[in-house]
């Protein structure tokens, strides 16, 4: 495979970066909504199935077929353990969703530039530098 | 689930609180009024907010409803007012201005936090837009 194992997994890395970025929006669109659990998704369980996932993804052309692509997976979103309970029995908390949403911003952009890096090494590897 | 999923869901907050801050505004416009359509000083209304499912896992959010506060408003020694009872007393509106200036800027920051939610979105979408670019 040309583009090696790399590749896929920040893929996934990208993936998981943008389901992310929509759980924290749902935290932060429920702000005032009484009675809504903040959520999240556990980063160092989501990166461990993507190191042990298949290094080719299957083609699925029958909905009974067994899916390999990260698409496919169901993520676990859960509870923020670290959110506190308003008296509104509402645990957003709006300082953590914003630490949280910066630092998945950064890493997703960082995670960009090194596909973006690694492509530019397989063009230079391929066309040689000029 | 993509990127503009996430940017759907916060237009969905945005929707609310802009709704919530249109309440307040009426709050605030009808604080000294005395009579409304359904007769009696205006109250005070409030909004009920509701999450609804998005793509399985992920929540928005809508206004549900817009209610009434049962509360009684204060009662004022006014006789020369036209609707003072026989003893002299007005009742008005149970909206208290300092309440609806602290909803107001709960409002207003519930709102900023939706863009800038829906801004970082738009900033990773144009990242993952220049790879592969030359």
């Amino acid at each position: 495979m040309i583009f090696g194992k790399d590749l896929s997994i920040l893929k996934r890395l990208m993936d998981y970066r943008i389901f992310r970025q929509g759980v924290i929006s749902s935290n932060i669109a429920n702000i005032d909504t009484p009675g809504y659990k903040a959520k999240d998704v556990e980063f160092s369980k989501e990166l461990d199935t993507a190191m042990k996932g298949p290094r080719v993804a299957l083609e699925k052309t029958n909905p009974l077929h067994i899916g390999a692509s990260p698409l496919d997976r169901g993520y676990k979103v859960e509870d923020d353990p670290y959110s506190r309970i308003g008296n509104d029995s509402n645990t957003v908390d709006i300082d953590r969703e914003m630490v949280k949403m910066t630092e998945n911003h950064i890493l997703y952009n960082a995670t960009a530039r090194i596909v973006q890096q690694k492509l530019e090494w397989l063009k230079n590897t391929i066309g040689g530098i000029r | 689930m993509d990127l503009f999923t996430a940017m759907d869901i916060n237009a969905s907050g945005l929707r609310a609180q802009r709704t919530r801050m249109n309440i307040i505004s009426s709050n605030i416009a009808n604080a000294q009024t005395t009579r409304t359509k359904e007769g009696g000083p205006y109250k005070r209304r409030d909004v009920i907010l509701r999450s609804v499912p998005f793509e399985k896992v992920l929540s928005g959010v809508e206004v549900e409803g817009v209610v009434k506060d049962p509360s009684p408003g204060k009662r004022v020694y006014d006789p020369s007012n036209p609707d003072a009872d026989k003893d002299g007393y007005i009742t008005m509106p149970n909206v208290n201005i300092m309440e609806e200036m602290v909803d107001m800027i709960g409002t207003e920051r519930a709102f900023e936090a939706n863009t800038t939610s829906i801004k970082a979105a738009k900033d990773m979408a144009l990242k993952a837009i220049d790879i592969g670019r030359q």
